[in-house]
């Protein structure tokens, strides 16, 4: 990188969650700025969309242009020269839909490494633990093409220790010798599993519970992440999550967070008090969709991030497919600093109400 | 003539109340305009002005408008030629609520023939109106009469569009270039023909100086506005884009002038406004973007977003609900380059009906199949993309002797 990014620099040295709202409107505001200029400077794309909108360079967080993330679907966008690409993330994304293509270079990847690091340690502590991964070891088998999945399993396996996979590749069936062997390996310690949110209901809570099975790793850490639409056609809520969670496997604190392939090292953890938090390198803000205004605390609206990590890809401030409200800042029981909120689930379809080709797209 | 009954199983019958399959099959042609076939029509124009639902939707009454008995006697050919029917037509109507295809059908009942018409499985309340209406129209008409317009529903299956269509004498099939793809994998006999309505692109065109002396400003806005959020602008007649013919000032002035009438009329529409259909905007104005220079006119907010695109050359489907590209022409030729083959409707203000025919006439572009006033852009007209619908629905018999 030619451009110095000081602001940028400073805050992601800053301790995840210690930033109060003045001082991270500065910080972080000023590194989003920089960012923005490095992306018009190196993405022609990026420039063509600023220069359309004609507004004046961001001062404050709320004032960074955003890219809806579908346009990372629809157009190749990157900062950097082809060769200088280290690793290309795809989302999973819905069946027959184009992935979104992410490209990360060396500098954005380790960012990405250590805003993770900061961010998981602060909930499960410096110490490995044995770690359970919920998925099976197939999933990130194949390392030239990672899955968002693959990709997420493979960033959190760095936090833990002796792992191993709860389930089996053929039909994702509890790997029962595994995991009983773990158990009685680690029995009575404080354990970290990880996985996605429906593979661990689905495939890991509901199995137990059908087998009879309980699990009891005492003060274990269980994190999760994927979404919960799956869920919720399934009526299955965070609370009852919890408490299969706790019940079965002994898992009591439970931390669901919120984050996207096409912003990477965003990760908006649950604390325990149930309230997803921004830490101090991003951001999130709640816009009406009518005029794409910042809304207030409690207000229902679409979910925007910012983060000071994308160098290699103008992926710094985008607008989500999801709704969500603001909860809070700097006023979580838990401690940490900075913004709350809840995800309220995705922006829901379009009706199709043209002369469109739904007889061919209702047979899916 | 009849189904295999694992196929027959999997059609549901929506309309009329008792029918079937075997019954519609067996059902009598008539001749083209017969008495009993103009009462079906009239049975369903009666229906839907009989209900406060239907009539509270703009298209359900001009559907019925449609259906009245003057307007179909104009459709009746003067030719002196001999007509008969083909005999069974398959319509596939498209997934939406649109009237449309109900055009199509009911020409085809007008043109004496029977007709299997296969509905959307997606429900929406439009359509579930418009089945009620139809079986209460056609449970007053006698059983041989109403056996000639049978509304299906049945998974969207290769085995059932097979079975289908080896009955089919003429085949109509609507919904856009997958559908058409889909259906034609379903062999028609020799001796079938099919009438096609693929996807298509629409856009309006306007003069700036015509727009300045317009006595009827805000008429015209709220015609065009019609036009675009009717069917949330995704029928294939929504104008997507819109065209000013003249020199840079005076497009600059009727820019500033129209947009904002245009604005008022949508708001005074009051669709509800869906905030899938905002980020969508903000996806295509950005691609726009993106990809050359633009310019987004300031709206108040994205219920209308309008991008000034000086070098657009393909017209295609961004957005909806309110989005538009613009951009200014010097002469109606200059039109004439960015037509492409899939251009339906042009909403024309301003532009002469001589100008458009010189213009056809030593141009002769690709596209473009009608060329209507603003706020008819969504009229559905017998002559549909480039097609005669009732000479297409029916054939002629020389009489030579």
């Amino acid at each position: 990188m030619s451009e110095a990014m000081q602001a940028r620099d400073a805050v992601l040295a800053a301790p995840p969650f210690a930033l109060d709202a003045t001082e991270k409107n500065r910080l972080l505001g000023a590194a989003l700025a920089e960012l923005t200029l490095h992306h018009a400077a190196n993405c022609p794309q990026y420039a063509g969309i600023l220069a359309a909108q004609g507004r004046a360079a961001p001062i404050g967080i709320a004032d960074v242009p955003f890219l809806p993330v579908r346009l990372f679907k629809e157009l190749d966008l990157k900062s950097i020269p082809a060769d200088a690409v280290f690793k290309t993330l795809t989302s999973s994304g819905t069946t027959g839909q184009v992935p979104s293509r992410i490209y990360l270079d060396q500098a954005t990847a380790q960012a990405q490494s250590r805003a993770l690091a900061a961010i998981t340690t602060n909930f499960i502590g410096k110490d490995r633990r044995p770690m359970l991964i919920i998925d099976h070891p197939g999933v990130v088998r194949d390392r030239t093409s990672f899955s968002a999945r693959g990709a997420g399993i493979l960033g959190m396996m760095t936090y833990g220790r002796a792992h191993i996979y709860a389930l089996n590749d053929e039909d994702m069936g509890l790997n029962l010798p595994a995991i009983t062997e773990f158990a009685e390996k680690h029995a009575g310690k404080p354990i970290f599993a990880f996985g996605f949110t429906f593979m661990v209901w689905k495939y890991f809570l509901s199995a137990l519970e059908r087998a009879g099975i309980t699990l009891d790793f005492p003060g274990s850490v269980l994190i999760h992440s994927g979404g919960w639409k799956k869920l919720e056609d399934e009526a299955v809520s965070n609370e009852q999550f919890k408490s299969v969670a706790l019940e079965r496997a002994g898992f009591d604190h439970v931390h669901n967070f919120y984050g996207m392939v096409e912003q990477v090292g965003s990760v908006f953890m649950e604390c325990d008090h149930g309230r997803l938090h921004a830490p101090g390198f991003a951001d999130v803000i709640i816009r009406d969709p009518l005029d794409w205004q910042p809304l207030g605390l409690g207000q229902e609206g679409i979910i925007q991030v910012v983060s000071a990590i994308p160098l290699s890809y103008p992926g710094h401030s985008l607008l989500t497919e999801d709704r969500g409200m603001m909860t809070g800042e700097d006023d979580c029981p838990c401690g940490r600093m900075g913004r709350t909120f809840r995800v309220l689930g995705r922006i829901p379809a379009a009706e199709m109400r043209g002369c469109s080709d739904t007889h061919t797209a209702q047979a899916a | 003539m009849s189904i295999a009954p694992d196929i027959a199983r999997q059609i549901s019958i929506m309309a009329p109340a008792g029918g079937s399959i075997a019954a519609t099959l067996a059902a009598p042609r008539a001749a083209p305009f017969a008495p009993e076939r103009l009462a079906l029509v009239d049975a369903v124009r009666k229906a839907i002005l009989a209900d406060p639902q239907a009539r509270s939707r703009p298209e359900m009454v001009a559907l019925a408008f449609w259906a009245r008995a003057a307007s179909l006697a104009q459709l009746a050919p003067t030719d002196g030629l001999t007509r008969a029917p083909r005999g069974l037509a398959l319509h596939i109507a498209p997934g939406n609520v649109d009237t449309m295809f109900l055009y199509s059908a009911l020409l085809s009942v007008l043109a004496g023939n029977v007709n299997i018409v296969r509905v959307s499985g997606r429900e929406s309340d439009a359509l579930t109106l418009l089945l009620r209406l139809l079986n209460e129209a056609l449970a007053t008409l006698p059983d041989d009469v109403r056996a000639c317009l049978l509304i299906v529903r049945y998974p969207a299956e290769k085995p059932i569009n097979d079975a289908l269509s080896a009955h089919a004498d003429v085949r109509v099939i609507w919904g856009g270039d997958d559908t058409v793809r889909e259906v034609r994998a379903s062999p028609l006999p020799p001796h079938a023909s099919e009438l096609t309505f693929p996807s298509k692109v629409s856009a309006a065109v306007i003069d700036a100086a015509a727009w300045a002396t317009a006595p009827d400003q805000a008429e015209q806005a709220r015609r065009f506005a019609l036009d675009a959020v009717t069917f949330g602008q995704q029928a294939c007649s929504s104008p997507l884009a819109l065209f000013w013919r003249g020199d840079a000032a005076s497009v600059a002035a009727a820019q500033a002038t129209f947009w904002p009438l245009v604005e008022s009329a949508i708001a005074a529409a009051g669709e509800p406004f869906a905030a899938r259909a905002a980020v969508d905007k903000l996806v295509a104005e950005q691609m726009l973007a993106a990809a050359g220079a633009v310019h987004h006119r300031d709206t108040s907010d994205y219920r209308l977003r309008v991008t000034e695109t000086p070098d657009m050359t393909r017209l295609t489907r961004l957005a909806s609900d309110g989005f538009f590209v613009e951009r200014r022409i010097e002469r109606l030729e200059d039109l004439a380059p960015l037509v492409q083959r899939d251009w339906q409707t042009i909403a024309s203000l301003g532009v002469s009906g001589d100008d458009w025919r010189t213009m056809l006439a030593a141009t002769r572009p690709h596209g473009i199949d009608r060329i209507v006033p603003f706020g008819q852009a969504l009229a559905f007209g017998n002559m549909w993309d480039g097609v005669n619908l009732l000479t297409s629905l029916t054939r002629i018999v020389s009489v030579e002797v």
